[in-house]
């Protein structure tokens, strides 16, 4: 709705929610009894589930807003954890978007970044990092043509650039110096067009263009 | 409630509009009877589906419950005074986009998470629309409705909200250990889920591009 309050509300909510599934977790570790609704669930230790875990850091749930990612140390656990999370969400009445559902694996996209873990690699995906590198070329391409890009295409590639910095380190004065020139214009533009029309030279900004080369 | 919910048009009203809009406004009108006569029976609308009984049940205190089920007052410092402004130009830059915002609205009709009001309310936000390539979607891109409360005056009166801190990445990785499994599940309209209290709905109106409603 574009309030500002939601997403403090939410992220809040979320975390009520993970706390429900990460309790009824340690109460499965613990041998205790499920609360109601959450027995159906089967427990599963002699598979190796929640019920064998040695310890709580067997497993973690963590939510990002409205997407739960699960971990855990062996398949039975994270398919239980699982369905705790899906039984959790029906007896609340949530609604879970089955297509983004991605069982247990090593390999997962999270929050836009690529998890391996049993390499212990993360990753921007090909096709991001491509379009990244893409954005890169074609801004500096046009710097050294002596030519200006629109607000609304260097605002991408800050974006971009931020989303990548909060996983993988690319060195902040990167996104500081395409910052200065967005920030000081965006007070005087306030729709997709201004934003789209209005052009910032960045042929003239050689910071700028030193540390995109950088 | 009576007096409040209800629609002021008829699919007849827009008989020379392009046929491909048409189909979206009738079938507007009936989700949004539907949704009237739900609200008028029920006072709630089809989409509030929290359920408190469900989080007393998983232990959720019942102040939390309470709120979750009846719906939470908007922390306001002050009332915002009274704003109307019709949806952004950019919904109408084409007819396309015109009928995504209309197909969007629909969807939200549908979904028991908007009701249509013969009056005013206090504040109509303009609407807007967002895209998002999304390989989840039928056409691979994701539209949502945004209804602008800043420009409205909603967000300059609401109470400083608490910091709150979302998990990065690197915290998200150290919690995971080397050959661990990982899963992953999604919740649907998320934003839509939280009630609101009856007496603060007036603050969130926006209107519809086509008819006006």
């Amino acid at each position: 709705m574009g309030l500002v309050c939601a997403p403090s509300h939410c992220q809040e909510f979320a975390k009520s929610v993970r706390d429900i599934i990460k309790e009824e977790a340690a109460r499965r570790r613990l041998g205790e009894i499920s609360l109601l609704g959450l027995e159906s669930v089967p427990r599963t230790a002699d598979q190796g589930g929640l019920a064998a875990a040695e310890s709580d850091q067997a497993f973690n749930t963590e939510v990002y807003i409205d997407d739960f990612q699960h971990s855990t140390q062996l398949l039975q656990q994270g398919l239980e954890l699982f369905e705790i999370g899906a039984k959790v969400y029906e007896i609340l009445g949530l609604i879970e978007k089955v297509v983004k559902r991605e069982s247990p694996a090593r390999v997962m996209t999270l929050l836009g970044f690529e998890f391996n873990l049993t390499t212990g690699v993360l990753r921007i995906p090909e096709a991001k990092a491509q379009e990244i590198v893409l954005l890169i070329r074609q801004v500096l391409a046009t710097a050294d043509e002596g030519g200006s890009v629109p607000w609304s295409i260097l605002s991408s590639l800050h974006c971009k650039l931020m989303c990548a910095s909060t996983g993988i380190e690319l060195g902040r004065s990167y996104v500081s110096a395409i910052r200065r020139p967005l920030d000081a214009v965006a007070i005087l533009l306030s729709n997709r067009i201004q934003r789209a029309n209005f052009l910032i030279p960045v042929f003239e900004m050689y910071e700028l263009r030193s540390q995109l080369r950088w | 409630m009576a007096d409040t919910v209800g629609h002021f048009w008829e699919p007849q009203n827009f008989q020379d509009l392009p046929a491909a809009l048409r189909v979206v406004l009738d079938e507007t009108f009936i989700e949004e009877e539907r949704e009237i006569a739900h609200v008028l029976e029920h006072q709630f609308p089809s989409g509030a589906k929290l359920s408190a009984a469900g989080a007393r049940q998983l232990g959720v205190s019942s102040d939390r419950a309470e709120a979750w089920g009846s719906g939470s007052a908007l922390p306001f410092k002050s009332t915002p005074p009274r704003f109307a402004r019709k949806p952004y130009s950019l919904v109408y830059t084409n007819l396309e986009t015109l009928i995504w915002v209309c197909v969007e609205i629909l969807r939200v009709v549908k979904l028991g998470k908007a009701m249509p009001w013969k009056r005013m309310p206090w504040i109509l936000s303009p609407t807007a629309i967002v895209f998002k390539a999304s390989p989840f979607e039928d056409d691979g891109m994701k539209k949502r409705i945004v209804c602008d409360c800043t420009a409205s005056g909603v967000n300059p009166h609401l109470a400083e909200h608490r910091e709150m801190s979302l998990p990065t990445i690197l915290r998200l990785l150290q919690s995971m250990g080397k050959d661990y499994f990982m899963a992953k599940s999604d919740l649907k309209d998320l934003f839509y889920n939280f009630p609101v209290r009856q007496a603060d709905w007036t603050f969130l109106g926006f209107s519809h591009p086509v008819t006006g409603q």
